[in-house]
This record gives structure tokens, sequence and C-alpha cells, in this order.
């Protein structure tokens, strides 16, 4: 195919940042800028030291340009997240409910925003280190549970959804075509059966 | 036994899968393998005479000796079909899959003109150190493609067969015809990153002497650094010979 076979069925960590920097966010403009008509969003009137929602990625451009403040998501202070890990701990069968681009969207910030923060930045790196790998943990303990039919990743975000998925997808698949491959066929005759394990790979 | 020159080709085939170049085309096992489709073809004429012989003679007498005679022809001319029937895909899964390579080579934002012109002078440089590694300078003058994993990035022209060039040339004004369809708002063989930042620095990694883009000239010397738009400096990247910082 022409897309490159590591562009196939699976998307890169840059393709999933490129997905949440979509993401509105609250920013605290420094300057008035008259409003931007973007394909799907708008830009509203940003005036200085009012509140407004814009794309993320309009708000880095700003914050590099230090015309804005990044206003946190509230999600994003220790306190919320401590929480979180202890809800983790909490129940080992489920994962907490945070955004689906919180990975995404908490090393950008941290990276790009680190200013605008409340709480210090290695202590939220390391929170957030925590909760990633009590959720990775878990997940690979949930793989012992794969089976041919379905599988329920509620929680779930974006970022941690694709690295298993290139594991779960063939297994699966492989599992559901065994099983497949037991059940007895109605109808078909010797011919059609033929024409399957001959195309078949 | 039938089917071994198949193998043989498809094993080969297999190897040079995720090779980033397209490797000779192997003419001499592709006619040794057609050269036993015939001979299987001219079997199957055979075999499907005599089975017309017996279906006569069946009229006249019914012997048990007859019927398992027309049984065992029967059998022949189903695996005679079947050896032809897997020679076919084995080709077929070879030309399918030089096919594809060149097609993902096609697809790269490398200058129809240069890659022709690349692949000609680096297949002068093989010829004339007859398997030796070619030259060092040749490299320096020839910037090697950004590599992107399992992907065919280079190509000899020299190594296809007649088809296969014609198909390639094909292919090329396939995409030119399609590309045009977009105007200049979209290239699509551009980048498959998505963009981060509009302004990039990027330094220079090979002489390329002055190269105008749409936007304006720049003089490439070897290590010079500059700060540009990205769209501006995207098809030299790709080319190699600028490298993001």
């Amino acid at each position: 195919m022409v897309l490159p076979s590591h562009l196939q069925g699976n998307l890169t960590p840059t393709e999933i940042n490129f997905l949440a920097e979509n993401e509105l966010i609250t920013i605290l403009p420094r300057y008035s800028i008259k409003k931007i008509n973007l394909i799907g969003v708008t830009v509203p009137n940003l005036r200085a030291m009012r509140r407004e929602k814009v794309p993320l990625w309009v708000a880095l451009i700003l914050k590099t340009q230090d015309k804005c403040n990044i206003v946190p998501p509230k999600w994003l202070n220790v306190n919320y997240l401590k929480e979180k890990y202890d809800d983790e701990i909490r129940k080992p069968t489920q994962f907490s409910d945070l955004p689906w681009n919180w990975l995404e969207l908490s090393k950008i910030l941290l990276t790009k925003a680190s200013d605008d923060l409340q709480d210090s930045v290695s202590e939220l790196r390391s929170i957030i280190q925590d909760l990633r790998e009590i959720r990775l943990i878990k997940s690979r303990k949930g793989l012992k549970e794969l089976n041919e039919s379905n599988i329920a990743l509620n929680g779930l975000s974006l970022l941690e959804i694709n690295e298993i998925r290139p594991f779960v997808l063939p297994v699966m698949n492989k599992l559901r075509q065994m099983h497949d491959t037991t059940l007895k066929h109605d109808a078909g005759t010797n011919e059609e059966n033929m024409a399957d394990v001959t195309d078949d790979e | 036994m039938y089917g071994d020159q198949a193998n043989k080709l498809v094993a080969d085939a297999k190897r040079f899968s995720n090779l980033p170049s397209i490797p000779i085309y192997q003419a001499d096992s592709v006619k040794d393998i057609v050269k036993e489709i015939n001979d299987l073809n001219r079997d199957a004429e055979y075999l499907s005479t005599i089975s017309d012989n017996l279906k006569e003679n069946e009229a006249e007498g019914n012997s048990t000796q007859q019927e398992e005679d027309y049984r065992i022809n029967q059998c022949q001319t189903f695996v005679t079909h079947l050896s032809m029937r897997r020679n076919k895909r084995c080709l077929l899964a070879y030309e399918k899959l030089r096919s594809d390579k060149l097609i993902e080579f096609a697809w790269l934002n490398i200058d129809p003109a240069e890659s022709i012109n690349q692949s000609a002078s680096s297949s002068t440089d093989t010829a004339a150190t007859a398997g030796a590694p070619s030259l060092p300078n040749s490299k320096t003058l020839l910037p090697q493609p950004k590599t992107i994993p399992n992907y065919t990035t280079q190509l000899d022209l020299n190594n296809l067969n007649h088809f296969e060039q014609d198909f390639y040339k094909n292919y090329q004004n396939l995409i030119t015809n399609y590309k045009s369809k977009f105007g200049e708002y979209l290239d699509l063989t551009g980048d498959l990153q998505p963009p981060t930042d509009i302004f990039i620095d990027v330094r220079c990694l090979k002489d390329g002497g002055d190269v105008t883009t749409e936007y304006g000239s720049f003089n490439l010397i070897k290590d010079s650094q500059f700060y540009v738009r990205k769209s501006d400096v995207e098809r030299l990247i790709q080319q190699g010979y600028l490298e993001e910082i």
C-alpha cells in the first residue's frame, strides 16, 4: 500500500498529539485580538484578561509569543490526581475516569505552559507517572482475559488504547479465526470450502 | 517436483519485502516457472484427450477396468491443474510485491526527473565498480532520502524489467494527474507527520548549491543553518538535503 506500514491500522504518538491539540482550552489573553474563523471552530474576539475558550494549538501559538496565559483544566492539579490514584488502588478491576487525552494534554501543558500551573511541575509529573504505571499494570493484567468476542476497556485513554492495539487486535483476530473454524457450516458445498482453503493465507 | 521453482521465487520475494530497494528481476526463475506451466498445460491437454477416448469406450461397454482408468485420469488432471494454479499464484505474488514497492516509491516526494538521474548514475557506478561498494564521493553527490521503516525509498530502474519500467512511468502519470485535481492547495505527496511548528531550524547536510524554492532561494552549503518556514523546506527535508533540528 502507499501508506507506510507503520502508519497503517494504528496512530502514531504525534498523530494522537495532533488530535489532542484540537481540544478547546480556556485561556487568559494579554492582548486584544480580533475574531478568527477557522475550519470547524472560531476563535472569538479576545480581550485582555477575559477568559475565552480556544483550540489548544492556537493557545500554544499565543503562549509561545507570550500573548496569553493558559488556564489549566480542572483535573490537572495534584489533589485531583491523588484522588484518582486512590480510586485506582481501591478498584483493581476498573480504570478511573480521566479525560480521553489526559496523558497528551498534561504532557503538552507541563512542557509548554509549566509556569501557568498552580502546583509544582515535579509533583505533577510524579503523580502522573504513578497513575500511568498503575493503569499500565491493570491493562497488562486485563490482557489475560482476551477472548474471541469482546473486550471492555472503559476509561482507558486514547494513548493507552493505542499502545495495546497492535497486540490485542491480531491476537483477538486469531482467536476468532480459530473459533470460527471449529463451528460447523450448515450450508456450504465442498467446492466452496476448497476455495476458502486455497485463498486464505 | 512441480512448484519447487515457484517456492524459491516466493522465498526470494519474502526476503526483499522489507528492503528499502527493489532487487533485480529474477527473469531466469520466472522463465523456468513459465516453462513448467507450459509443460503442465501440455500434460493436461494430453490427459483430456485420453479422457475423451475413455468416455467413448465407456459408451460401448462398461467394465470395472475402464472405470478405474477413468478415475485415475480424473485424478491426474486435477493434480496437474492444481500445480498450474499454484505456480500462477506464486508468480502473481512475486509481481504484486514488486509492483507494490514500485507504487510506494512513486508516491515519495522526490522529483521524478531527479530520481531517474539518480538511479541511472548509481547504476553506472555499480557497473563501473562491478559489485564493489559504490564510491564514497558518489554518495556525497546524491543525498540519501529520509528512511521510512519498511518502505521503498530507493529505486534502480535497471533492476526492473521492461514491463515494470512501463508500469512505473504510467503510474507516475496517474499520480500527477490525480494531484493536479487538487491544485496548489493540497500536496498529496507531502510529509505524513502532523504539523507542529510553523518555523523550524534546519541544518544543511549536503552541498546542494543554489536551490530555489517557490518562496525564495537558498544557498545550501554543508553545515550551514537556517531558520525558515517549515512548509518552504519540506520538500528539501524529504529529499535529504536538510535535517530538522
